[in-house]
């Protein structure tokens, strides 16, 4: 039998798009109404947004906060919505809702919102993706959380506001190896979205029998970025000529070849090629200034030479 | 009456049965011979019962008005009438006790369950409506018509008759709450059932606007092309205007869309689903009702032996496959429930 039609097989197959921007007028939201009463809520009848990805709000931060609501009192009531007769969750607010807990009130001023799952959880990201001290690792680690009450990744990526493209960056954690996903948790700044999705880009360009081989490379190339010796943003192009040296027939070895000078079997200096690129060294004294400028002006020729072939 | 069931294979699926064959038979009392081996919707509904412990005389019906699903779209042709059965009776055979009020003139739910409106002597809803706003007597179970055994599927029936309703409720206070008012004070009988489904006419007028003031979320059925968009922007702005009318009260009408009548050679219908998912990305039920000649194959009216909605005639196709998804999603969108037990 035929498969079922379903707007999310259409959108993924790109028959139909769903990012148009002419657009049908909007049904209004009950929130568009809204004439925004505050109320008095207690506190300990009011809990986290569940989907709130911020989960460590810095004792300073908040110590700051409560002194200044201490002296001028809270400008904006917190954004909460009703759970049960007796409870409420916070939709928006939970850095005044905790400044208030710290100065001991016992109730705090709310506006009431009839928001659902999904809303709450778009919000509470929303409200987070552009703050510095949220990585991109736990944005989409909030994302993944929440993903299930919408009914396609467009529509994920809409309500939060997201380009497609970015969205699928934030997705490309997933598709790393599984050292380097316990690595994030305990660093989540480790790798950014784009970083990733470079990485997985080379991953999903490799074929089968090097997989190992970028692994290994990939594994390389972590351990140098926690010594701070290679940039987050390199790492892709690194697995890559490796694995391209790899399949070209070259070993290793050649890559890291070190050649050592000799006059009247004294060492004098080397030469070594890495990844990193072609260095030669030569002793002091071992040149006259005039030697020096020799070998200057032949590497010059040599390389301009060569590039100007290529 | 109608005599109507699935085979084994559906039946397990809607009861949610994962054992085997003969362990499913044995939920059964009745020898499923004289059922030509099917299963109706009382039986599956039984099953479902039994399968959670709970016994049918047991329940308890909490006084409560159930979901109401109600068809709407400010066009003619779109799907309306069959999508309204279509979901009815696939409700219904899920385990739902689902009553229908056919509430346009045209009478098509009507005549899609075989009824003859012509010849028959019909009570609407209208005439209900009317005697309870005048404080007259009536009685619904009068105007009720079993279609499947045990209530799991009654209609109220319509008649040309219905146009006349506008006219009268022009003249009533807050004419747009007559319909809700009329089921709250009716509501011991309204909360035998899982779920209400009301097909509408086309037009905006006072009688498609009570009824949509009695729901939390009509049911827009859209035919994928330009000029059903067209008719969108209408359903739109009416029921904007309803919801500023009356959010003071606290009242709030959402919308959720069908999409019918998808066929891949069909380009424009193509345009349409995208204006329609780039317009309202979370109101658009994922299942797409496939342009199919099974909702066609229709009808011949008021000939009993010849109607029926797809599931009924053709439960393998594909036709009613999209119509057993829908209804699969709308248990959730609408939180829909047996006897008021939530099942997952
Ligand atoms: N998905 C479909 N594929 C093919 N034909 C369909 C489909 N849906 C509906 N139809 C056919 O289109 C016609 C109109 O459908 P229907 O009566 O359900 O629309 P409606 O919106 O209720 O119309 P009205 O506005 O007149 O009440 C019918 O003949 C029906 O069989
Ligand atoms: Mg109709």
């Amino acid at each position: 039998m035929k498969k079922p039609i379903t707007v999310s097989g259409l959108i993924q197959t790109g028959v139909i798009q769903d990012n148009l921007t002419t657009s049908l007028p909007k049904f209004k939201g009950q929130s568009d109404f809204s004439s925004d009463i505050t109320i008095q809520i207690a506190l300990e009848q009011i809990q986290p947004n569940p989907y709130q990805p911020r989960r460590i709000f810095p004792d300073i931060e908040l110590q700051e906060l409560a002194a200044s609501i201490a002296e001028i009192g809270l400008i904006q009531p917190i954004a909460v919505r009703k759970i049960s007769e007796t409870s409420y969750q916070i939709i928006a607010g939970e850095r005044r809702f905790r400044a208030f807990k710290l100065l001991n009130k016992s109730e705090i001023p709310c506006v009431l919102f009839s928001c659902a799952d999904a809303d709450m959880a778009v919000m509470a990201i929303a409200e987070n993706v552009n703050r510095q001290d949220l990585s991109d690792y736990e944005i989409s680690k909030s994302i993944r959380n929440v993903e299930n009450l919408f009914p396609s990744k467009t529509s994920l990526a809409e309500s939060l506001g997201f380009q497609r493209e970015d969205m699928y960056r934030y997705f490309a954690y997933d598709a790393l190896p599984e050292f380097v996903i316990e690595k994030l948790e305990a660093n989540p700044r480790l790798l950014s979205r784009n970083a990733a999705a470079d990485i997985k880009r080379i991953f999903n360009k490799i074929s089968p029998e090097h997989y190992e081989f970028a692994l290994t490379a990939f594994k390389e190339a972590v351990a140098l970025l926690e010594l701070a010796e290679i940039d987050q943003t390199k790492i892709a192009n690194f697995i890559s000529l490796k694995v391209k040296h790899f399949s070209d027939g070259e070993i290793l070895e050649v890559n890291n070849k070190k050649e050592e000078f000799f006059i009247n079997n004294k060492k004098i200096g080397h030469f070594f090629s890495s990844h990193k690129g072609v260095e030669v060294k030569i002793a002091v004294g071992v040149l006259s200034y005039e030697k020096t400028e020799e070998l200057k002006e032949i590497l010059n020729n040599f390389l301009n030479s060569s590039s100007s072939q290529s | 009456m109608r005599d109507f069931g699935v085979k084994l294979k559906l039946a397990k699926e809607f009861v949610g049965f994962m054992g085997s064959s003969p362990e499913f038979r044995s939920l059964f009392e009745k020898k499923s011979q004289q059922y030509h081996n099917t299963y109706s919707a009382l039986d599956i509904r039984n099953a479902k019962l039994k399968l959670l412990g709970v016994e049918p005389s047991a329940l308890q019906t909490e006084h409560k008005l159930p979901p109401i699903i109600n068809c709407r779209m400010a066009k003619g042709g779109t799907g309306k009438t069959t999508i309204c059965g279509g979901i009815a009776s696939a409700l219904s055979m899920f385990g739902y006790r689902v009553l229908m009020i056919d509430g346009d003139p045209q009478a098509s739910l009507t005549g899609l369950f075989g009824i003859n409106w012509a010849t028959e002597n019909i009570t609407h809803i209208g005439e209900l409506m009317l005697k309870f706003s005048r404080k007259e007597e009536y009685r619904i179970e009068n105007a009720v018509r079993p279609l499947y055994e045990g209530n799991m599927l009654d209609l109220i029936a319509s008649d040309i008759s219905l146009v006349n309703a506008d006219s009268w409720l022009m003249g009533v206070t807050s004419r747009e709450f007559v319909f809700k008012k009329f089921l709250d004070a009716n509501v011991e009988f309204f909360s035998k059932y899982d779920v209400i489904m009301i097909d509408s006419a086309p037009s905006t007028n006072l009688l498609t606007n009570t009824f949509m003031c009695a729901c939390q979320k009509i049911l827009a059925v859209v035919w994928l092309d330009g000029q059903s968009l067209k008719a969108m922007q209408i359903l739109v702005s009416n029921v904007n205007e309803l919801n500023d009318a009356f959010h003071s009260m606290g009242f709030h009408l959402d919308v959720h869309i069908v999409a019918n009548g998808y066929h891949p050679s069909y380009s424009p219908c193509k345009d349409a689903m995208s204006t329609l998912i780039s317009s309202y990305p979370d109101k658009i039920n994922n299942t797409v009702i496939p342009h199919a000649v099974s909702f066609m194959k229709q009808v011949e009216l008021f000939k009993e032996e010849n109607s029926g909605t797809v599931l009924e005639r053709e439960p393998n196709s594909i036709a009613a496959r999209a119509i057993i998804d829908l209804s699969k999603s709308l248990v959730k969108e609408y939180d829909i429930k047996l006897s008021g037990i939530q099942v997952i």
